[in-house]
């Protein structure tokens, strides 16, 4: 059985969507490809970079706002030919969401925190809890440093057992006694 | 014939905003430029420490001597598989948490998905349940209702048993699972209704 998890965020594009748990000792990423979900780990003991960052992006914006214009255009048509206000504020009341999506991401912005493990990346995005992208970044760095610190005193450790053991047991010969 | 899509494969750290690659003088703590994009990202960089991997071979294991690897004759087994039960060096220790595997054993359990922890690949139940559960919900007029209802009981219980293996909430397939019982009598009743009225003779 897998150890417990806890879903600590989300990472969705127009072609990949991703889910990001906790575990005790490191990131398991379940992505989905249709209906299978391929999974993979970003250990704390192989972390090299930790980042957080605030993008915009453009994709976003434009896809939500061209939607937008669509419905208040057909708002507009329906206005200048009818004249009647019930079907060119169904239209607005439409197209009305994906503007505000649109404008909420252009003025706040999304907080990203992204893991760099030697073979895979885990990467967290955060839409309005912007405190919660600050604490998981602070949380991760904390994580890492420990586990990597408890790593290298394990090594350690082992080598000075190992030298310890290594070391030829001489036996004195009687005259020297 | 389309040449095929070139997969990216991930190669160690990178600008977070623009993707390329960065290079050890990148990977460092505080503010980052980007040399490709020119963006700024806050990092903290960190050093994982190397595994040091020790094979002592077997005439340097002392007076009490050691059993030798199955797959490498020269070097001192370390553990032995918990599938197979073969004599396995440090070289050959696949350590997965659950317990230690040869390579081969190591293969067949993670084609196999019998091993939770080495498990990088699998179906999800509770998502084909709800779109089973929605699907037939939408179409019900056409009388998919009925087919779809039992396709999203039957993936509703497996998914059930997923999340329950990955210690998760049961709550999304139980949801999928009522509203397939629902779509099935629903449906079944609709079809019931259809039969008798077709059956029933006009005039009497």
């Amino acid at each position: 059985m897998t150890p417990r998890r806890t879903l600590i965020g989300r990472a969705s594009t127009l072609a990949t969507r991703e889910r990001i748990y906790e575990l005790p000792d490191g990131l398991e990423i379940d992505a989905n490809e249709q209906y299978e979900v391929s999974r993979k780990r970003v250990f704390y003991t192989d972390v090299q970079l930790v980042t957080i960052h605030r993008e915009k992006g453009v994709a976003f914006p434009l896809i939500n706002y061209a939607f937008s214009a669509i419905w208040f255009l057909f708002a507009a048509i329906a206005f200048a030919n009818g004249g009647d206000v019930i079907l060119p504020s169904v239209f607005l009341a439409i197209g009305m969401p994906t503007f505000i999506l649109g404008t909420l991401r252009v003025i706040y912005g999304m907080d990203v925190v992204t893991v760099f493990g030697r073979r895979s990346k885990a990467t967290v995005k955060f839409w309005f809890r912007k405190s919660a992208a600050r604490a998981l970044y602070g949380r991760l760095c904390a994580q890492v440093r420990q586990a990597q610190r408890e790593l290298e005193q394990q090594y350690a450790s082992e080598e000075t057992a190992a030298a310890t053991a290594e070391a030829p047991e001489y036996e004195l010969p009687p005259s020297a006694t | 014939m389309a040449a095929p899509i070139p997969i990216r494969q991930y190669d160690g750290p990178e600008c977070p905003r623009c993707q390329a690659h960065l290079t050890a003088d990148w990977i460092r703590s505080g503010i980052v430029h980007c040399p490709d994009c020119n963006k700024t990202f806050e990092a903290t960089a960190f050093t994982p420490p190397k595994p040091k991997l020790r094979v002592v071979e077997v005439i340097h294991t002392g007076p009490e001597g050691a059993s030798a690897c199955a797959n490498h004759a020269r070097n001192a087994a370390v553990t032995s598989c918990t599938r197979c039960g073969l004599f396995i060096c440090a070289l050959c220790d696949m350590n997965v948490g659950s317990g230690s595997y040869c390579p081969s054993c190591f293969d067949r359990v993670r084609s196999e998905g019998t091993v939770a922890s080495v498990t990088t690949r699998y179906r999800d139940y509770s998502m084909m349940a709800r779109n089973a559960a929605l699907f037939g919900f939408i179409l019900s007029g056409i009388f998919l209702g009925l087919p779809l209802g039992i396709a999203a009981i039957v993936y509703a219980r497996k998914g059930r048993a997923q999340r329950r293996e990955m210690g998760e909430s049961t709550t999304g397939p139980t949801v999928s699972m009522v509203f397939g019982i629902l779509e099935v009598i629903g449906s079944s009743l609709v079809i019931a209704f259809l039969v008798w009225a077709l059956f029933q003779t006009p005039g009497k």
